[in-house]
């Protein structure tokens, strides 16, 4: 999914409180689909006869980082939805962007920073650090 | 993907190997992605979801999305930098006003219009594959960087 705040704010809040409490049901209702897709997949597997399916249905969402800030305004929402989080920032030297996995309490991440740029036509992987 | 996912899958399939061979590769578990701005978050979400459809014959990818945006702003993908045959198994689907249940994403028109939900396949050309005339009109919309 792209740009998960837009679809959010595609309908008006009345404050706040009401904008995170459809944050929170976005994600819990992607999380579930997903899930769902996967048990079907796995199911129509055993079905034809696969002894051990190795399908699975992957979420990816994108989401903006706060105006003036590094992080989304919601992340500690998000975050529970999301084992694994790829944050993108703009390199201090100004050759493009880094993407590094966020730290997780659930054990040690890769600490890889992935270095890319744009092109006119498409995103150039540059280099990998770390 | 059970084996986890390369972060260079975010990227065109003609990457330097080098550089492919030494990417991290990420636990199959679902992903948040977020930057700032003009970062590029749309092209690495589509490249992904090209390069999952890629993995086999069977794989199939769906991108949701707000059809203003991509088409203000589309991904950054040339289909000749795709995956063979992949751009037609990606599923681009817009949501107008939002998502309210399971049913949206699963696609039933029916419920969907009790839910006051648009969620349409984004198509270009009736009857193709969305993705393979997603592919085709992007030599025609011009580049934004």
């Amino acid at each position: 999914m792209d740009d998960l705040s837009a679809l959010v704010d595609a309908r008006p809040h009345a404050d706040r409180r009401a904008r995170e409490a459809a944050l929170s049901r976005a994600l819990a209702l992607l999380h579930d689909s997903a899930a769902h897709a996967t048990q079907r997949m796995q199911a129509a597997a055993a079905l034809a006869g696969a002894a051990a399916s190795p399908c699975r249905c992957q979420l990816l969402v994108s989401e903006r980082s706060s105006e003036g800030g590094d992080f989304p305004p919601h992340l500690f929402i998000a975050k529970r939805w999301f084992p694994l989080v790829l944050a993108v920032r703009s390199r201090a030297d100004g050759a493009g962007w880094a993407m590094t996995l966020l730290p997780s309490e659930a054990g040690p991440r890769s600490s890889a920073v992935t270095r890319y740029s744009r092109s006119a036509t498409s995103l150039v992987l540059k280099g990998v650090d770390g | 993907m059970e084996e986890g996912v390369r972060v260079s899958h975010f990227f065109p399939v003609d990457s330097p190997a080098e550089l492919v061979s030494r990417a991290p590769v990420l636990p199959p578990e679902n992903c948040l992605l977020f930057g700032p701005l003009r970062c590029g978050k749309t092209t690495l979400l589509f490249t992904f979801a090209a390069n999952a459809a890629a993995a086999c014959s069977a794989a199939r990818s769906v991108v949701l999305c707000r059809r203003s945006a991509v088409e203000a702003s589309p991904p950054l993908l040339p289909p000749e930098r795709a995956p063979p045959g992949a751009l037609a198994r990606v599923d681009m689907k817009c949501a107008a006003g939002g998502l309210r249940s399971a049913r949206d994403v699963e696609g039933n028109a029916n419920n969907m219009r009790r839910a006051g939900t648009s969620l349409t396949t984004m198509s270009f050309a009736a009857g193709a594959p969305a993705a393979t005339c997603w592919a085709a009109s992007q030599r025609a919309l011009p580049w934004t960087t």
